[in-house]
């Protein structure tokens, strides 16, 4: 085993093993562990086992993940054994959790006798929350910078570019100096922020999970999404920011050795960690922010309508009936895809085309 | 506004989401010009079939509470304001109302009674 090659593999697995402990705090009091549980049921001893198992689960997960890649293997393999350890792990604890609270659910019949509703709040769609537009001029001013710093620079480049670099900096790798190797990243850029700017737009407008039970629930939704608009756009800034760091060493203006490769990510890991720490303030569709005021408890026995079936594994959402093609995740912050909408489909045919074409490239 | 609907309930859905719109013009929760979402928009926020919405802003329509476009989607036509019910509206609403007396009276609530609560319903609506 080789500790400096497999201390880059701890990084990954932490983060994921964090991000896993940190989530159930994290989704409405009405969905735990992907099950549709009414909302005076998340209380419940069930649920409540079930998170002390998935704790303990996915620190045990994370501390195999950590031993396999210090131990099994080295370099890559560690990486790569270490994560997938980790990501299978951390699922399959989840899912032992779900079928924990789906097992009390279905036992202990929460749904019977309770009037189940969706609910739609209009004015989110007749008085939308404005698009945070100003939040993406950064992303665009830096791709505009980098491609004008990259004209004016061209001219001194060196007729062979590096095309890869190693884990700590020193090139592996180059290329002739051409239009397309030398703007290579500009258009990295460009695709991102595209991407990134479209996924983002399309989330915000996505559906809210409205819970009958909130009063606030409505304003929730604003918050929440009009605080991840920025988050996000403010990420797709700082990868453009770690892209143009990045141009800087290939055309040779800066050095991409020492502490260059930390500064390089410098950005991007700023921008994650603040998307983290906000997401977790606001919880999934803003289920953790604190209003003033006592909680409408309503009279009419109205529970959040049981959508289990339409999530399968409590992860993938499969909903003929919806037209909607975004959708916000049951376990997690963020959003998801209605996997019956063919929209959706090509949508990830498309990402999935597009890591092959990078790796293909590489 | 909210629009609730129950997939279980008694009442098809479109039926739940016109009654809610006509209660919500009535009680001029929804004035003439506002807008509600699009039948994809709608469709999308409560889970539904887009034919579900679309046969409740038909409905709508035919009765003459709103106005489809093509961009702008359901618009409310009419309010309590826009002119005295014709005598179609009239006959048209009458059996059902006999139909929802007749239950009241039928299962012995005292016509006085029946009277105060169909005052005290209509109140929420001329009160706003």
């Amino acid at each position: 085993m080789n500790t400096s090659s497999s201390l880059p593999a701890v990084v990954p697995i932490l983060l994921i093993g964090f991000v896993y402990l940190l989530t159930p705090a994290l989704t409405p009091k009405t969905v735990r562990f992907g099950v549709r549980i009414p909302a005076e049921r998340a209380g419940d001893a069930a649920v409540a086992s079930a998170g002390r198992g998935y704790r303990i689960g996915v620190v045990a997960v994370t501390a195999v993940a950590l031993l396999t890649a210090y131990f099994v293997a080295a370099g890559t393999a560690a990486r790569l054994s270490g994560v997938a350890v980790e990501l299978v792990g951390t699922f399959a604890v989840y899912l032992m959790a779900r079928s924990h609270v789906a097992a009390a659910k279905h036992a202990g019949r929460w749904f019977e006798g309770r009037r189940q509703v969706s609910v739609a709040e209009t004015a989110l769609r007749t008085r939308p929350e404005p698009f945070p537009w100003a939040w993406a001029l950064p992303a665009v001013a830096i791709v505009l910078g980098t491609a004008l710093f990259g004209v004016i620079r061209y001219p001194h480049m060196p007729d062979r570019l590096v095309w890869r670099y190693d884990g700590s900096g020193h090139p592996t790798s180059y290329t002739d100096k051409s239009f397309a190797s030398a703007f290579a990243l500009v258009g990295v850029q460009i695709a991102a922020t595209a991407l990134q700017l479209t996924l983002t737009r399309i989330t915000f407008r996505g559906k809210a999970n409205l819970d009958v039970e909130d009063p606030h629930a409505a304003e929730r939704q604003r918050r929440f999404i009009a605080a991840m608009a920025r988050c996000l756009l403010g990420l797709t800034a700082a990868i453009n920011l770690t892209l143009f760091f990045a141009a800087l060493a290939t055309w040779d203006v800066v050095g991409s050795t020492g502490w260059f490769p930390v500064l390089l990510l410098a950005p991007t890991a700023l921008a994650t960690i603040v998307l983290i720490t906000v997401a977790v303030r606001l919880g999934q569709g803003g289920s953790r922010i604190r209003f003033e005021g006592v909680e409408d408890v309503g009279s009419q026995n109205r529970v959040n309508r049981d959508d289990d079936r339409f999530w399968k594994a409590g992860v993938f959402y499969f909903n003929r009936d919806d037209p909607a093609v975004w959708v916000q995740k049951r376990f997690g912050v963020g959003w998801t895809v209605n996997f019956a909408r063919p929209a959706a489909l090509v949508f990830l045919a498309g990402v999935l085309a597009i890591v092959v074409l990078v790796v293909a490239l590489r | 506004m909210l629009l609730t609907v129950e997939p279980d309930g008694d009442d098809p859905i479109y039926q739940q989401l016109r009654d809610q719109i006509v209660v919500a013009i009535a009680a001029g929760v929804l004035l003439p010009g506002d807008a509600l979402p699009t039948t994809r928009q709608l469709a999308a926020d409560l889970g539904i079939n887009m034919h579900t919405v679309n046969k409740a802003y038909d409905l709508l329509r035919r009765e003459g509470f709103v106005r489809l476009g093509r961009r702008t989607g359901a618009v409310v036509a009419r309010g309590p304001a826009d002119g005295p019910a014709d005598a179609e509206d009239v006959a048209e609403w009458e059996p059902r109302a006999r139909t929802l007396l007749a239950e009241a009276f039928a299962k012995g609530m005292p016509p006085q009674e029946v009277l105060e609560r169909c005052q005290v319903l209509l109140d929420e609506f001329t009160k706003r």
